[in-house]
C-alpha cells in the first residue's frame, strides 16, 4: 500500500510545518476568493463545498470503514427537503406552530429525520456483506429519490420553490459569496472532527472495520456499533449539505437526490483518495471543476452541443484510476510530507491504566469439558479437555491439520462449539461473542497475522487497548478525550517495548518483517490487560534470538501470574517453556503431560513424530 | 508553449468581448436541448438563430444554454445568467415546472422572462413575482374555449378528463373544468398521470366506465399520444380532444394510426397552406416556417414558435424601453417589462398579442384552429 505514513500517525506535533503552511495558505486562499473572484466562480467553490462535505463522509464511510454507499445522495434530500418544506408549507402544521417555519429549525429537524431514517436502514442493510452491502444502498437510494418525487407535500417532481435563504445573528446569507464562508466553514469544521475522531480511540475501530470483523470483535470492538456510527456520521454529514444547498439555491427537485448523484459523490470520494479526509475536498473540486470545463470546452471544440462531457470525463476518471488507484491525494501530500519521516517523535508517556486484578497462581482459568466442532461430516475437533490455570504456560501441539486453531477460534469466540462446554474463571463461554469474552479478560493472537497494513505499530497496538478506554464518538471528534486517550497510547508503547519494538513503534504495521508483526500481535494481545494468553504459533518466523527474547517474555508473564495456552511447531521452543503440553492429532486430545512425559509417551510418537523410534 | 498561447486566446476573446459589449441587448436563453423534454427544447434551441440579430442602433447578443431538462440546472444557469451575464431579458425554459422554478429569481432580479411554454400557471393568477414573466404561448383559456366550442358544436354533454400531475395538466384542469361547467358541459371523470409513466391502463379504464360522450386530453406531444391509444385500445368510441401541447409531429410519430381523428385546438402554424391570405397571422407565421425549413432542412414543431414569438416582443418592446434607460441597467429592464405588458396589436406567428396588467400571455382566438389527424399529417377542421 502506497499511503504515506503521515495519514494515520497519532502523534503528529509539530511534524509537519510544511502541511500546515499549506493548510493556513488555503484557508487565507478560500477566505479570499470572494473578494476577487466573479460571482459564478464563487458559485463553484460553493457546490465544491457542499459535495465535498458529502463526500468526507464516504471517506469515513466507505474509505476508511470499507462499507460503500452508492446511496448518500439520498441523505443530502432528506435534509434539503426537510427545511424546504418546514420554511414553504403553509399553513404551517398547527404542531409546527413553534417552529416558524425557521430554516434552523428545519436544520435541526432534518439531522434528527436523518439520524432516524439512516438509523433504520443502516440496521437493515450494514449486516450486508460484500456486493450486497452496495446494492442495498443503491435500493434505498433509489426508493427515496422516487419518494421525493411522488409525494405531493414536496412538490412531486415539480419541486419547491420559494424557500427562503438563512439569517444568522442579524446578518442575512443571501447570495454565493456569503454561503462561500457558511459551506467553507462547516466543511472545515467537519475535516477537524472527523480527523480528530479518526485519532482516537473510537476511530481506530472504525479504521479496524477493514481488516475484518473477526480481529476487531477479538479485541472488544463492537463492530456493529462502529459501522453505525460511521454510516450514521456520514448520513449527517449529507443531510447538512443538502440543507445548505437548499438555501442557498432556493429550489429543490429531486434530480440532485438521485441515484446519479449518489455514484458522483463516490467517484469524487474515490478520486480524490476515499482514505484521506483531504481527498474528499480534492476530489470534489476536480470532478465540479473538470465536468465545468468540458462542459464549456467540448462544445467549442466539437461544435455541437450534446452530453460529450459524460463520455470524455468517464475516460479520463478510468485513466486516474488506472494510474492513481489510492487517489490523487497522496500524489498531493507527497509534496508536503517529504521530509515528515525522519522527524524524531515522542514516546507517548502518561500515567498507566488501571489494571485487573490478576486470579491467584493455580487458579483454573480456563476449564473445557468434550468440546467438539462439526463441519458437516468434517470432525474438526472431537471432545477435547483442557484445563489452564493461572501461572502456567500450557502447549498445545500437534501436526497440521489437527485442529488445533479451530480450538482456539471455539475457545475465543469465534466460531460456537458444536458441543461441549467452556468455563472461563467459572463463567460458561462457549456460546459468548468475542467481544464479551475479551472483556472477561482473555485476549489471543492469530496464525494468520491480522494487523492494519497502513496504521502504525503503536495504532494497531493501542487497539488492543480498546476496551480500557471509555471515552465515546462525541469527545472523540471533540478531542475532549485527550487524557484517556494519552494513557492508552502510553500502554500501548509499553508493551511495544515489552516485546523489544520500541524503536519500530512509528512504522507502518505492514513494513514490519512477519516475525515482528508475529510480537506486534503479541503486544496487543497484552494491551487489553489479559489474565489469559492465546497465542497462535507466535514463534513462527522468528530468528533464534527473538525466540530467545520471546521465551523470556513468556515466561515474566508466567511469573506475573497470567495464564498462556500456546500452538506452536517449534519442538525446542515449546519444550523449554511449557509447564504442561497437550498433544492432538485429527481433532483429538491423544496425550497430556509433562513436556519430557510427552515427548516420551509412544502415542505421540508414533502420530505426531511420524512414527521414529 | 500551449498554456501561453491559450492565454493569448484567452485575452484576444475577453478583448473583443469587451469591445461588443458596447450599446448592446443581452438576452439569455435557456432550452431543455437535451433530456426528457428535448422534443420541446431543440426546436427551441434552433429557433434562436432565427431571432432579431439588431433592433434600430442596438445590436442584439443571445447568450443560449441547455438545462438538460432538469430543473435544478434551469436555477442554476439562470442565476449565472442573472448574477454573471447582467442579461436585460430572458428567453425560456422549455418545461412548465422549470419555469414556475424560476418566477421568484426573475422578480428579485427584476428582469423580464419570455416563457415559451405550455402551462398558464406561469402567469395566472397574476402575482408580484408573475409581474416579471410573459407567456409566448396562448393562454389554456384560450384553447380551452375554442376546445368547448367545438365539443358544443358536436353535441357532447359530458367529458372525461385526463392529464399530467405537474403544473401542464394541473392548471388545465383548473381553467377547464369551470369553464366547460358555465357552458353546460358536465365532467364526468378526471384522472392524472405522470410524465415518466409507459402506461395508464387504470385511469383509463375509469375513464371508460364513466362513459363519457368526450375526453380531453392534457398531455404534451408523444406523452399525450400514450392516454389517446390505451383508450382506443381499451375499445372508447367517444371523440378525443387534445390541448395545443398535443400539436406536434411527435404526438403523430408515436399514436400512429390509432390517434387518426384526435381533434386538437393549436396554432394555424401546422396548416399554413390550409389558410386564406388575409388572416394576419399567416403572413408572420409563413416567414417563420421558410426561415426554419432553409436553416434545418425541416417543418418546425409548433415549439419553437414561442422562442420566435418572444424574439417578436422583444424586438417591439426593445426601442421603447431604450428611450428609459441604457441596456445593462436596472431602468431598461423596468422599462422592458412596462413596454412587453403594453404590447397592442402584434402579429405574431400564433396569433394577435394584447398584453395587459392582468393578461400576460395576450393571445387571442385569432390564432388557434381546430386541427384533426388525417392519414398520419394534420388537417384543418372547418366547423
Amino acid at each position: 500500500m502506497s499511503t504515506p505514513a503521515a495519514q494515520s500517525h497519532p502523534v503528529r506535533v509539530r511534524t509537519l510545518p510544511r502541511g500546515t503552511l499549506a493548510l493556513a495558505a488555503f484557508v487565507a486562499l478560500l477566505a479570499a476568493a470572494p473578494l476577487v473572484l466573479p460571482e459564478f466562480h464563487v458559485t463553484l467553490l460553493d457546490y465544491i463545498g457542499l459535495y465535498a462535505l458529502v463526500a468526507l463522509g464516504l471517506v469515513l464511510l466507505t474509505g476508511v470503514a470499507g462499507l460503500t454507499s452508492f446511496g448518500q445522495a439520498a441523505f443530502v434530500g432528506i435534509g434539503a427537503y426537510t427545511s424546504a418544506w418546514l420554511t414553504t408549507v403553509s399553513p404551517l402544521p398547527s404542531w409546527l406552530a413553534w417552529t416558524g417555519g425557521s430554516p434552523w429549525v428545519g436544520l435541526a429537524l432534518g439531522l434528527a429525520l436523518t439520524l432516524v431514517v439512516a438509523w433504520m436502514l443502516g440496521a437493515l442493510t450494514l449486516r450486508l456483506s460484500g456486493h450486497y452491502l452496495p446494492l442495498g444502498t443503491i435500493a434505498w437510494g433509489i426508493s427515496l429519490y422516487f419518494l421525493f418525487g411522488n409525494l405531493d407535500v414536496l412538490g412531486g417532481h415539480t419541486g419547491l420553490t420559494g424557500i427562503p435563504s438563512l439569517e444568522a445573528f442579524g446578518f442575512a446569507i443571501r447570495d454565493a459569496r456569503d454561503f462561500h464562508y457558511l459551506i467553507w466553514a462547516v466543511l472545515l469544521g467537519a475535516i477537524w472532527l472527523t480527523r480528530n475522531l479518526l485519532d482516537s480511540r473510537e476511530g481506530r475501530a472504525i479504521r479496524a472495520l477493514k481488516g475484518g470483523a473477526i480481529m476487531a470483535e477479538s479485541m472488544g470492538i463492537d463492530t456493529a456499533r462502529s459501522k453505525i456510527v460511521a454510516f450514521l456520521i456520514a448520513a449527517l454529514f449529507a443531510a447538512l449539505s443538502g440543507w445548505m444547498y437548499a438555501h442557498m439555491q432556493r429550489f429543490v427537485n429531486p434530480t440532485p437526490f438521485g441515484l446519479g448523484f449518489g455514484i458522483e459523490y463516490l467517484f469524487m470520494a474515490v478520486i480524490g483518495g476515499a482514505s484521506h479526509v483531504w481527498g474528499a475536498v480534492l476530489g470534489a473540486g476536480v470532478v465540479t471543476i473538470l465536468k465545468q470545463w468540458l462542459q464549456d470546452l467540448l462544445p467549442a471544440l466539437l461544435g455541437q452541443t450534446g452530453n460529450f462531457e459524460v463520455i470524455v470525463f468517464g475516460v479520463l476518471m478510468v485513466l486516474v484510476l488506472q494510474r492513481a488507484p489510492e487517489g490523487l491525494w497522496p500524489i498531493v501530500a507527497r509534496v508536503f510530507a517529504s521530509r515528515e519521516r525522519s522527524a524524531a517523535r515522542e514516546v507517548p508517556r502518561a500515567e498507566p491504566l488501571p489494571r485487573r486484578t490478576l486470579p491467584a497462581r493455580g487458579t483454573t482459568l480456563l476449564e473445557v469439558r468434550g468440546v467438539t466442532k462439526r463441519y458437516g461430516g468434517l470432525l474438526a475437533n472431537h471432545r477435547i479437555d483442557l484445563d489452564v490455570r493461572a501461572g502456567e504456560v500450557l502447549a498445545l501441539i500437534g501436526p497440521n491439520g489437527a485442529g488445533k486453531s479451530t480450538l482456539f477460534d471455539c475457545l475465543s469466540g469465534v466460531i460456537a462449539p458444536t458441543e461441549g462446554e467452556v468455563r472461563f474463571l467459572g463463567q460458561r463461554i462457549d456460546a459468548m461473542r468475542a467481544r464479551r469474552i475479551a472483556r472477561l479478560g482473555m485476549s489471543r493472537t492469530f496464525q494468520h497475522v491480522r494487523l492494519l497494513p497502513t496504521m502504525s505499530v503503536l495504532e494497531n497496538v493501542a487497539l488492543g487497548a480498546h476496551l480500557r478506554g471509555a471515552r465515546g464518538v462525541v469527545a472523540a471528534s471533540l478531542h475532549a478525550e485527550r487524557a484517556e486517550e494519552r494513557r492508552l497510547l502510553a500502554e500501548a508503547a509499553r508493551q511495544i517495548e515489552r516485546v523489544g519494538l520500541g524503536e519500530r513503534m512509528f512504522e507502518t504495521a505492514g513494513s514490519l518483517a512477519l516475525g515482528q508483526q508475529r510480537l506486534v500481535e503479541i503486544a496487543r494481545a497484552l494491551a487489553s490487560d489479559p489474565c489469559l494468553l492465546l497465542l497462535d504459533e507466535p514463534a513462527a518466523g522468528l530468528r533464534y534470538l527473538e525466540k530467545q527474547a520471546l521465551a523470556e517474555l513468556l515466561d515474566r508473564l508466567r511469573a506475573d501470574g497470567m495464564g498462556v495456552l500456546l500452538v506452536e511447531h517449534d519442538m525446542e521452543f515449546v519444550m523449554g517453556l511449557a509447564d504442561r503440553v497437550v498433544v492432538m492429532e485429527f481433532g483429538e486430545k491423544i496425550a497430556e503431560g509433562l513436556p519430557e512425559q510427552v515427548q516420551n509417551d509412544p502415542a505421540v510418537l508414533e502420530a505426531y513424530l511420524g512414527g521414529i523410534d | 508553449m500551449k498554456g501561453s498561447r491559450l492565454w493569448w486566446a484567452l485575452a484576444g476573446a475577453a478583448f473583443v468581448a469587451s469591445m461588443s459589449a458596447q450599446a448592446q441587448v443581452k438576452i439569455g436563453v435557456i432550452t431543455s436541448a437535451t433530456g426528457p423534454t428535448a422534443f420541446v427544447g431543440i426546436p427551441q434551441k434552433n429557433s434562436v438563430a432565427l431571432l432579431p440579430q439588431k433592433v434600430g442602433d442596438l445590436s442584439i447578443e443571445y447568450v443560449s444554454y441547455d438545462d438538460a431538462s432538469d430543473s435544478t440546472q434551469t436555477v442554476q444557469l439562470t442565476k449565472k445568467l442573472l448574477g454573471e451575464e447582467r442579461i436585460d431579458a430572458m428567453i425560456g425554459p422549455s418545461g412548465s415546472p422549470n419555469s414556475m422554478a424560476l418566477l421568484q429569481f426573475m422578480a428579485e432580479a427584476r428582469t423580464p422572462m419570455l416563457a415559451p411554454v405550455g402551462t398558464g400557471a406561469v402567469v395566472v393568477p397574476m402575482d408580484a413575482n408573475k409581474r416579471w414573466v410573459f407567456k409566448t404561448h396562448p393562454n389554456d383559456d384560450v384553447i380551452s374555449d375554442g376546445l368547448i366550442e367545438a365539443m358544443k358544436a358536436r353535441g357532447i354533454q359530458t367529458v372525461g378528463f385526463i392529464g399530467y400531475n405537474d403544473p401542464y395538466g394541473e392548471n388545465w384542469y383548473r381553467i377547464f373544468a369551470p369553464m366547460a361547467e358555465k357552458a353546460g358541459l358536465k365532467i364526468v371523470a378526471s384522472e392524472r398521470y405522470s410524465r415518466q409513466d409507459t402506461s395508464v391502463t387504470g385511469q383509463v379504464l375509469k375513464l371508460v366506465a364513466a362513459k363519457p360522450d368526450a375526453v380531453l386530453v392534457a398531455g404534451v406531444a408523444a406523452g399525450a399520444a400514450l392516454p389517446h391509444v390505451q383508450l382506443v385500445d381499451a375499445g372508447y368510441k367517444g371523440a378525443i380532444f387534445h390541448t395545443h401541447g398535443s400539436a406536434s409531429g411527435a404526438f403523430i410519430q408515436i399514436g400512429g394510426r390509432k390517434v387518426e381523428g384526435a381533434l386538437i385546438v393549436g396554432p394555424l402554424l401546422l396548416v399554413l397552406n390550409e389558410i386564406p391570405d388575409d388572416v394576419a397571422t399567416k403572413k408572420v407565421a409563413l416567414e417563420y416556417v421558410t426561415a426554419y425549413e432553409k436553416q434545418f432542412g425541416q417543418q418546425p414543431p409548433i415549439f419553437g414558435a414561442g422562442v420566435y414569438d418572444a424574439g417578436l416582443l422583444l424586438q417591439h418592446a426593445i426601442p421603447e424601453a431604450a428611450k428609459k434607460g441604457k441596456p445593462g441597467t436596472p431602468e431598461f429592464r423596468s422599462a422592458l417589462r412596462d413596454a412587453l405588458e403594453g404590447t397592442h396589436e402584434l402579429v405574431t406567428s400564433q396569433g394577435v398579442v394584447n398584453m395587459s396588467a392582468q393578461d400576460h400571455s395576450g393571445y387571442d382566438k385569432r390564432g388557434r384552429v381546430l386541427l384533426t389527424v388525417k392519414d398520419g399529417k394534420f388537417s384543418l377542421v372547418r366547423d
